[in-house]
């Protein structure tokens, strides 16, 4: 087979680039056999930067020829392509002028701008389908749909299409016995390397973000619940307030909510909770506070003349007593609380249960996603394409 | 097929419990209230607990 790929062209003085190919190298790409035929090194030159790569032609007697190429410790495998994209090229201006990534249609993929550039050889032995020659210079652009890359390769006035693969390297690297001393370690993820998610992670993952959702939007439900049971007129912060109510729901919350005028001010009250009988349940102390003013142009607010406190009642009859417990201005232009005004509500529930059951859920989800983002930005990181 | 099934049971767990602890207000009483009925140190507030 070897004889069959005989060198048919050499240049002398040449450095030969660092690769694990050699020709006559035989190994199998997705079962398919395959022989190492030629090599070709290339070289590009960018605004003081340089990038090399290795192109290795090889012949199926099968599947016809194709290239293994070796950058940066990556193989991919490329094959010609009679298919056409639309539009047929990337033009440079195009490149240049456009606001969004080019992309180009193929097959029903659309394929989006990766790279593009100009290289010369600087290494050609073996074997090729075509006459290869150091004077020869290319100009290839390089889009990616999942998978899968499509160059579109100028050189000497003609176009060609090259779709490219990214091989499972360890097993290529079995197949053709290469040497890991002359394998370098792969730089970065390739753009190549999307990740596949097994069906039962896509099952954990979108069961995990619908099971979120439901927490949250259940959370959203419970959230404004609650039946006003007394609420008293707004009177004079002068004397305490007696609040009578029945609480029908105890298996839920009772929320005492506390209202005062305090303007750049605060207002404390002492509230006591008795029973049908007239027994002392429960007693909280509790103040309202609220400052406002304008700063730099823009208005400002902080604290509120509301506060809630809430409680769990068991069923019955109770008694609220609010007494006015002092206060004091602490702005300029305040003025202490005039008037004060109690809300006794209940069934009320705590939905942060069910928010936290969401955020947990949707951070196990999110996390499926936020890895896939992750990774996917490291595959893109050797883009040439800005959005700037 | 079964990692499935546990999974979405483990998942409608989660959401129920949490519902239901939502639902009864589980925790959701302000600390600050401090029961005076005699033999309810504490106020009481815990799982199932109240103010009487």
């Amino acid at each position: 087979m070897q004889d069959d790929f005989r060198v048919i062209a050499q240049f002398r003085d040449m450095v030969r680039p660092d690769t694990p190919f050699d020709l006559g190298m035989e190994g199998e790409l997705w079962s398919v056999p395959f022989t190492v035929i030629g090599t070709i090194g290339w070289i590009e030159h960018y605004s003081g930067r340089v990038w090399t790569w290795t192109d290795h032609q090889i012949h199926s007697p099968t599947h016809g020829y194709g290239w293994l190429t070796v950058e940066e410790g990556h193989i991919t495998y490329a094959r010609k392509t009679r298919d056409m994209p639309s539009p047929a090229n990337v033009s440079n201006s195009r490149i240049e002028t456009s606001e969004h990534r080019p992309t180009v249609e193929m097959g029903g993929r659309t394929y989006r701008y990766y790279g593009s550039g100009n290289a010369r050889p600087t290494f050609i032995e073996g074997a090729f389908n075509y006459v290869p020659s150091m004077d020869d210079r290319i100009r290839y652009v390089s889009l990616v749909c999942g998978h899968r890359m499509l160059d579109i390769v100028e050189s000497g006035g003609e176009i060609e299409y090259e779709l490219i693969e990214l091989p499972d390297r360890g097993e290529v690297a079995a197949s053709f016995g290469l040497d890991p001393a002359r394998l370098p370690s792969p730089s970065g993820v390739h753009v190549l390397d999307e990740i596949d998610r097994s069906p039962d992670q896509l099952f954990v993952r979108n069961v995990a973000l619908a099971g979120g959702a439901v927490a949250v939007v259940l959370a959203l439900a419970l959230w404004p619940m609650g039946e006003r049971v007394a609420r008293t007129e707004r009177v004079p912060v002068s004397a305490p307030i007696t609040v009578p109510f029945e609480i029908t729901e105890g298996d839920r919350l009772t929320n005492i909510e506390i209202w005062a005028d305090a303007s750049n001010s605060w207002a404390w009250f002492e509230a006591e909770l008795l029973d049908a009988e007239g027994a002392p349940v429960a007693a909280f102390e509790r103040g309202v506070e609220y400052y406002f003013g304008r700063e730099g142009g823009e208005s400002w607010s902080e604290g509120s003349q509301r506060v809630d406190t809430r409680v769990r009642l068991e069923p019955g009859q109770y008694t609220l007593e609010v007494t006015p417990a002092g206060g004091e201005v602490g702005w300029s232009n305040g003025r202490l609380a005039q008037q004060m005004q109690v809300t006794v509500s209940q069934g009320h529930t705590n939905p942060w249960w069910l928010f936290g059951a969401g955020l947990l859920l949707l951070a196990l989800g999110g996390a499926f996603l936020g890895q896939r983002a992750l990774h996917n930005k490291r595959r893109w990181a050797g883009s040439d394409w800005s959005d700037d | 097929m079964v990692t499935r099934v546990v999974f979405v049971i483990l998942v409608v767990s989660i959401v129920g419990t949490a519902a239901t602890l939502s639902l009864n207000g589980v925790w959701g009483e302000n600390s600050n209230v401090v029961s005076t009925r005699v033999g309810s140190p504490g106020g009481g507030y815990g799982l199932g607990g109240g103010v009487k």
